[in-house]
């Protein structure tokens, strides 16, 4: 018992930091992806004999988190609350504002980002952050969610589709070329 | 941009948390010891979900499943006669109709216008209801069942194999009387049966389907002697008596051997009376499974708790009945101990049980099959069948009882423990899910880092710690699930309350003991209070001087010499004046009923409706129960928690006390003067 506890605060401690980065793109909040990752940390430590023999808890993780991620807003029966509205609120003032057009080449495009990811749906989010920012393939992506690779290229289509309608400023971000990796 | 760009964005947006979470060291803990505790739950979980399997698969094959015996119908592994019977007949709110396919009966239960076939387990299968007041009745060995098959007034009569299942088709219709009872034959190959259409108003049915007209001529059958040979009972109207009220129908049983085939008629010797029975119904006489002896008088003991009397058939001369019974100064008539539902008679050996109800206070009752002559029980059946009425066979009398929880106790919580365990685990599993879906939401109670601190906790302290996690998991639930609380809370409010609420008294059952302490200084009631249970009686003697014992009038009471029912919680109640040291009052075992002399009349009855018979000179001393402080059966006759324990009973300054029983001296903290040693 003592082996395993030491086994999991090492995996901990390595792989915390990454997987709160992943956490804080999907749930958008900095307080939420700490509870994101204790709760994925918890269902680790949970089955830690059995990942620790297999060999892999980096891959269980990774599903119990996007599967966290996407299930809670599932059976909390609720929206979370959706986080980067205050930056969203900032950059339509001051679009609306005297001389809004020309500084919105300005706006830092981490903030317009944030705020349109908010406006996703868990799964959508989901499926970019692993397709963009943990440069999964589609199968890969399809197995971490759960999903058929269909799925994952509707999804990815419909979320860009719907980052072009929320942020036509980031529209040439995205391109043409981001929906045909 | 490209999808390096977004990439970029990306990973430029997750660098905002930096290299990690703020308490990387408190985390690890809290997940790890969160993790452990999951793991610790879930294995628990799959425990007793196994545990939960094991012990439905468990009571699925025992009796406490009620399904009977998983053999096959038909299996000759059922053959045997019925060997047991249950203790207790508890309700069940699913009750299949009968079809044969539950084996030997152990005896019959009527509860309204329902039959109920009754297992050795307890089981009951539901006969169907009939329009008239039919009367079932089952074999000696519990195989052989005739009822009436159908609801209509015209359904025709059937016997039913209860080993194979089989039902058999009779060569005529037979159309039974209504509350007729049927009689078996001694091989269990012939039922006598009342029918509507024969003759005779009666029919000799087979079990091979066989249906014949028997010659019995004048008279109500009572039994077989034989397997030829029928009892059969005629009535002579007796004159009026001064003994008996004005305007009562009074009888002299005639018993006749009648031989079913060729109606040959021979009279039995003259039951030897020294008083006439009041009514003989079909019901009144019945035979004992020997054959050897008849029992008269139970139609009118069982709707009035009148006298019974018991005789040789050969000599027609009465039999004394064994026990402490108290009985009539002609020592033939026992006075049934408790009001009996009119019905039938079973018999163990010779014991003739009926079925009786008795008052425990609250409004509640018990039901019971108790010996006509003395107060054992021997089945208790559960309150919610009302009027109930329960035989049971011969051979399953002759075995012994089968387990069930409980025995015969008859407290509320007895009969209704299913349901209590039953809710107890639905309320459990929905706090528990609610509680997983809190868990599951993100809400995770506050843990000591030290989880070996946690592990080494004491219990007060865990428990404190318990509580304390409870308002913060109230708060966490949800309008919808504090309403489906609500809700769930109500519906066990208006399923249990009802029951509960006025039987709360009860739940320990009614308490029998006897008390540690009496004392006079409280006041004395004039009159026995509903449903009192008398435990004892206690006679002041002479020289015992008062202090502070009033009436309910708050007059002062003189004590000296008079006599006092005792309560069990020790509260005295005035008897009736009269009551004679020399020749003591005698009280039944159960504290149901009474006897004593009263100047040159006897009286005899249930307390508080004693009826009054002549004294015989020189039978008093005869009497063979002797005073004692009683308990009944399967109660050790345990102290009330009233009063202060003491050596010695004592009454006002000058304590001074009588107990006349050894027995109830020898069982009670009393350490009176014994009379007579």
């Amino acid at each position: 018992m003592t082996g395993d506890r030491e086994g999991f605060e090492a995996f901990a401690r390595t792989r915390s930091g990454a997987l709160l980065r992943s956490a804080y793109l999907l749930t958008g909040d900095h307080g939420l992806a700490e509870d994101l990752l204790q709760e994925t940390l918890v269902r680790v430590a949970q089955h830690w004999a059995r990942l620790d023999l297999d060999g892999s808890p980096e891959a269980y993780a990774r599903q119990v988190l996007y599967s966290r991620a996407v299930d809670s807003w599932r059976w909390r029966r609720r929206r979370p609350p959706e986080v980067g509205g205050a930056a969203w609120d900032a950059l339509a003032e001051r679009r609306a504002g005297p001389g809004g057009g020309d500084e919105t080449g300005d706006i830092d495009r981490r903030v317009v980002l944030r705020a349109a990811l908010a406006r996703l749906t868990p799964r959508q989010r989901a499926v970019l952050v692993l397709r963009f920012f943990e440069d999964r393939s589609e199968s890969q992506t399809a197995a971490v969610l759960g999903c058929s690779v269909g799925t994952v290229k509707s999804q990815t289509r419909h979320a860009v589709d719907r980052l072009r309608v929320l942020a036509p400023e980031l529209a040439e971000t995205f391109g043409q070329e981001v929906t045909t990796p | 941009m490209s999808p390096e760009l977004l990439k970029t964005t990306l990973t430029d947006l997750a660098e905002e948390v930096g290299a990690g979470p703020r308490d990387v060291d408190g985390l690890v803990v809290r997940s790890w010891s969160a993790g452990s505790r999951r793991r610790r739950r879930s294995a628990v979980g799959r425990g007793m979900a196994l545990a939960a399997v094991l012990v439905a698969l468990a009571l699925l094959a025992s009796p406490l499943g009620r399904f009977g015996a998983l053999a096959p119908a038909g299996s000759e592994d059922r053959a045997d006669p019925v060997s047991a019977y249950p203790q207790r007949i508890g309700h069940q709110w699913f009750v299949q109709a009968e079809d044969g396919r539950g084996g030997p009966a152990a005896g019959l239960l009527q509860a309204g216008l329902a039959w109920y076939v009754v297992r050795p387990s307890g089981n009951l299968s539901e006969l169907p209801r009939s329009e008239l007041d039919s009367y079932p009745t089952l074999s000696d060995d519990g195989r052989w069942l005739v009822y009436q098959d159908g609801v209509g007034a015209a359904a025709p009569s059937v016997v039913r194999d209860l080993v194979t299942g089989a039902r058999i088709p009779t060569s005529r219709p037979v159309e039974a009387s209504p509350q007729m009872p049927a009689f078996w034959s001694p091989d269990g190959r012939t039922v006598l049966v009342s029918d509507q259409g024969a003759a005779g108003l009666w029919s000799l049915v087979s079990v091979d389907g066989t249906v014949s007209t028997p010659r019995l001529g004048e008279g109500l059958p009572a039994g077989w002697l034989s397997d030829a040979e029928a009892l059969v009972v005629t009535q002579v109207d007796a004159p009026a008596d001064p003994r008996y009220p004005p305007g009562t129908t009074l009888q002299y049983p005639r018993l006749w051997a009648v031989d079913v085939r060729t109606g040959t008629r021979r009279a039995l010797p003259v039951p030897q009376s020294s008083r006439p029975f009041e009514f003989l119904g079909q019901y009144g006489v019945a035979l004992a499974p020997d054959r050897t002896r008849v029992v008269v008088g139970l139609s009118a003991a069982n709707l009035s708790g009148g006298q019974v009397a018991l005789f040789d058939i050969a000599s027609g001369a009465p039999v004394a009945w064994p026990g402490t019974t108290p009985v009539t100064p002609d020592e033939y008539f026992i006075m049934v101990p408790s009001p009996a539902t009119p019905c039938g008679v079973s018999w163990r050996g010779q014991d003739p049980l009926v079925t009786t109800v008795r008052a425990v206070g609250g409004g509640a009752y018990v039901s019971a099959l108790t010996s006509a002559y003395g107060d054992q029980t021997l089945v208790a059946i559960d309150p919610s069948f009302e009027q109930p009425c329960l035989q049971l066979a011969t051979s399953a009398l002759g075995g012994g009882p089968s387990w069930t929880p409980f025995g015969r106790q008859t407290a509320w919580v007895t009969w209704w423990w299913r349901e209590l365990l039953a809710g107890g685990l639905v309320l459990a599993a929905l706090l528990w899910l609610m509680r997983r879906r809190q868990r599951r939401a993100g809400w995770l109670p506050a843990q000591p880092r030290d989880p070996w601190l946690q592990r080494w906790r004491s219990w007060p302290q865990r428990w404190r710690a318990w509580l304390r996690r409870w308002p913060a998991w109230w708060r966490g639930v949800t309008r919808r699930q504090r309403a489906v609380l609500a809700v769930a809370g109500v519906a066990a409010l208006g399923l249990f309350g009802p029951m509960a609420v006025p039987r709360l008294a009860d739940v320990m059952g009614p308490e029998l003991g006897y008390p540690q302490r009496i004392e006079l200084n409280w006041t004395v009631a004039d009159s026995l209070p509903p449903g009192a249970v008398v435990v004892g009686l206690l006679r002041a003697k002479d020289d015992t001087v008062a202090v502070g014992a009033l009436d309910a009038s708050e007059q002062a009471v003189r004590l000296r010499g008079l006599w006092y029912y005792v309560l069990a919680d020790g509260a005295l109640v005035r008897a009736l004046p009269g009551w004679s040291s020399e020749h003591p009052p005698v009280l039944s075992p159960s504290g149901g009923s009474i006897g004593y002399p009263l100047g040159d009349q006897y009286q005899a009855g249930w307390l508080g409706a004693t009826r009054t018979f002549p004294r015989s000179p020189g039978t008093l001393t005869r009497l063979r129960s002797p005073l004692r402080l009683t308990s009944p059966p399967g109660r050790s006759g345990r102290p009330t928690a009233r009063g202060w324990p003491l050596p010695a009973l004592r009454m006002g300054r000058t304590s001074s006390s009588s107990c006349t029983s050894k027995a109830g001296c020898a069982r009670s903290p009393c350490r009176g003067r014994l009379p007579g040693g």
